[in-house]
């Protein structure tokens, strides 16, 4: 189910260089904001607002660039789990430690292929727990907990 | 002889256990990452700079450039095999290592290829060792003028020269100097785009930046793509490797050529090994005998460029280690590393700090010899990676990412900047916007901001101050040909299609 290709159409890239042209005004006004300075004294605003002018000026030639090269075909499905699977980890490791959190990880990531295979990926996770926990904790002594404070 | 002394004093550092066992490791998981495709240097170069905070400075730095350099003899390999270069670098080397590997030449060519690379590399490190001290001399008159103009030069070299749309790369290069103004303001103390968040006061993390656009970003942008084919899996024994008398004879020339041209390209801002490759590979077609061989499995074809991409690698450190300016993204990340363990790199650093820079230049040469010892011998092992199932290498990568990235400073904050920073990395590789300018900026941003600024505040506002010393012109001249230079192209392709109607 995983399989679909989503063809990388015209549309998208358009809406990627309205972002850029987006934080290039963003840039711009929180430069005029910080105070641009004088020629013999320049102000903290300087820089955040001439690359904003720059960076709105590449944004709309960009603009112009889009669509012009060959569209592409693209899974979008493994970046849904993948993304996900991270921000859990970042959520889990302080609270439930990083048995949990590896485990919730590697589970999202096995659901980005075709076939889940849950037995391996529990092995996958359990392996990287133990990697992990000699490498880091005892080979480094970094300070994370196997089993968080939750419990 | 007191480049002899100094040498000495290098392979005493170079040649201690620690060194060896480090360099060994950054030489290894640099071919590694060089042979699977899609995951380059600079994702386990990122993923690395954590581990050598426990290490001394020296050590750190022969880690992350044996990785670097690593990479380009791994890279090879599934170019030869998959005609997937494993990085941009050994794009060049597809066009005629993949006819040879379909002819049952691919042993013969992945040895042809190491030696040439091992020759290119050494080519690049006597130029390193020649070069630098003269190099760091003269760079010692540079005042915040020509530091700007440098600079700037680099950074628009390096965004215009890379492949596809110069647009986009100059793009990328902006917002990379944005994204390097967030945090506190050097010179007033002002707090610039920290979003009210605390976390940024220190500005963004290099090492969950990078590895948001070159770990994860990769890793998203890989499963995203259709699947890659398997390698076949026989006559990699060294026996069977080995080039015929006519090939080997052939290969000669081509490499010598490449490596000149390719640790002349490395030295230059802005270029970058991939350039170095593509470069050699021309020139050998154009002054072939016979152009038409090439493409179909010319051995010229693949020692030249394999030689460039090695010997620009050794020679991107003359600008590196003794001005303080990269070249390329790379070199940026390694001199982000340097600021972080506390040396400052500029020419004073080879004075300063002999141990480190001659230990650091002895340990390439102990690494290339480490590399064609193992890649020789092992090549069927390496083969083999390109057979590790993705189901296991890919939730791998992440995991170590977001260990890597948590453990700078036990900071959840940072694993959620690169996330933010892995989504853009995977949207832009889809529109073809490079990744690299955006860490080059990152890097370069706070020092072209503060000799800009202070340029200006010395000369009390006068703009005639840029254009004081023939460096800062000759920079700032060929800044604007890299600016013009595409526009100018852009302009022609249309009139002559305009004229064929």
């Amino acid at each position: 189910m995983h399989h679909t290709f989503y063809r990388i159409g015209r549309l998208p890239e358009l809406i990627f260089a309205l972002f850029l042209f987006a934080i290039g005004a963003v840039s711009a006004i929180c430069g005029w904001s910080y105070g641009p300075g004088r020629l013999n004294d320049i102000g903290p605003g300087a820089f955040p607002l001439g690359l904003g002018v720059f960076l709105m000026i590449l944004a709309a030639l960009a603009l112009r660039e889009a669509g012009t090269e060959s569209a592409l075909s693209r899974r979008l499905a493994p970046a849904c789990f993948y993304l996900p699977g991270v921000i859990l980890w970042a959520l889990l490791i302080e609270g439930a430690g990083l048995l949990l959190a590896t485990l919730a990880l590697i589970l999202l990531c096995s659901f980005a292929e075709e076939q889940l295979n849950l037995k391996r990926a529990l092995l996958l996770s359990l392996i990287l727990t133990a990697v992990g926990y000699v490498v880091f904790i005892l080979g480094f002594g970094l300070t994370f907990n196997l089993i968080g404070d939750w419990f | 002889m007191s480049v002899l002394h100094d040498l000495a004093l290098g392979f005493q550092i170079a040649l201690t256990w620690q060194a060896l066992v480090i360099c060994l490791g950054g030489v290894v998981l640099g071919t590694f990452v060089g042979v699977l495709p899609g995951i380059g240097a600079l994702a386990a170069i990122s993923l690395c700079l954590p581990l050598t905070y426990y290490m001394e400075p020296v050590h750190g730095l022969i880690l992350l450039s044996g990785i670097f350099y690593g990479a380009q003899y791994g890279s090879s390999t599934s170019s030869i095999l998959l005609n997937i270069p494993g990085t941009p670098s050994a794009a060049a080397t597809c066009l005629d290592g993949n006819p040879m590997a379909r002819q049952g030449r691919a042993g013969q060519a992945l040895f042809i290829v190491t030696l040439s690379s091992y020759f290119g590399g050494m080519v690049g490190i006597v130029l390193l060792v020649a070069f630098a001290v003269p190099l760091a001399r003269f760079a010692l008159t540079f005042g915040a003028p020509e530091y700007f103009a440098v600079m700037l030069l680099g950074l628009v070299a390096a965004s215009t020269a890379s492949p596809g749309s110069a647009v986009k790369g100059l793009a990328m290069m902006v917002l990379g100097l944005i994204f390097g103004m967030v945090g506190t303001d050097v010179t007033s103390g002002a707090y610039r785009f920290t979003l009210g968040q605390i976390e940024l006061t220190d500005g963004i993390s290099l090492v969950a930046m990078a590895m948001g656009l070159f770990g994860i970003g990769e890793v998203l942008s890989n499963l995203a793509a259709p699947d890659v084919p398997q390698p076949p899996n026989r006559g990699f024994r060294l026996r069977e490797m080995l080039p015929s008398r006519r090939e080997a004879r052939q290969s000669v020339f081509p490499a010598i050529r490449g490596s000149l041209l390719g640790s002349w390209i490395g030295a230059l801002p802005g270029t970058g090994p991939a350039i170095a490759a593509f470069v050699a590979y021309a020139t050998e077609k154009r002054i072939s005998a016979t152009p038409e061989r090439f493409g179909t499995g010319a051995v010229e074809g693949i020692a030249a460029p394999e030689a460039a991409n090695n010997a620009s690698v050794q020679a991107a450190f003359i600008p590196t280690l003794c001005i303080g300016i990269p070249g390329d993204a790379v070199m940026a990340f390694m001199l982000g590393a340097m600021i972080i363990h506390g040396i400052v790199p500029g020419p004073n650093l080879i004075s300063e700090q002999p141990e480190m820079f001659w230990g650091l230049v002895a340990s390439f040469s102990v690494g290339n010899l480490i590399l064609v010892l193992l890649t020789l011998p092992m090549i069927g092992l390496w083969v083999k990676i390109l057979n590790v199932p993705r189901h296991v290498l890919y939730p791998l990568i992440i995991f170590l990412i977001c260990v890597g990235v948590y453990s700078v400073n036990s900071s959840v904050f940072d694993v959620l900047v690169a996330v933010a920073f892995g989504i853009l990395g995977f949207i832009m590789t889809m529109f073809r916007y490079p990744a690299a300018p955006i860490l080059l900026g990152y890097i370069l941003g706070p020092l072209v901001e503060e000799n800009f600024r202070r340029t200006l505040f010395i000369s009390n506002g006068d703009f005639g101050a840029f254009l004081s010393s023939p460096v800062a012109v000759t920079c700032l001249g060929l800044v604007v040909v890299a600016l013009l230079a595409p526009a100018v192209l852009a302009l022609r392709r249309r009139q002559t299609r305009a004229a064929r109607g």
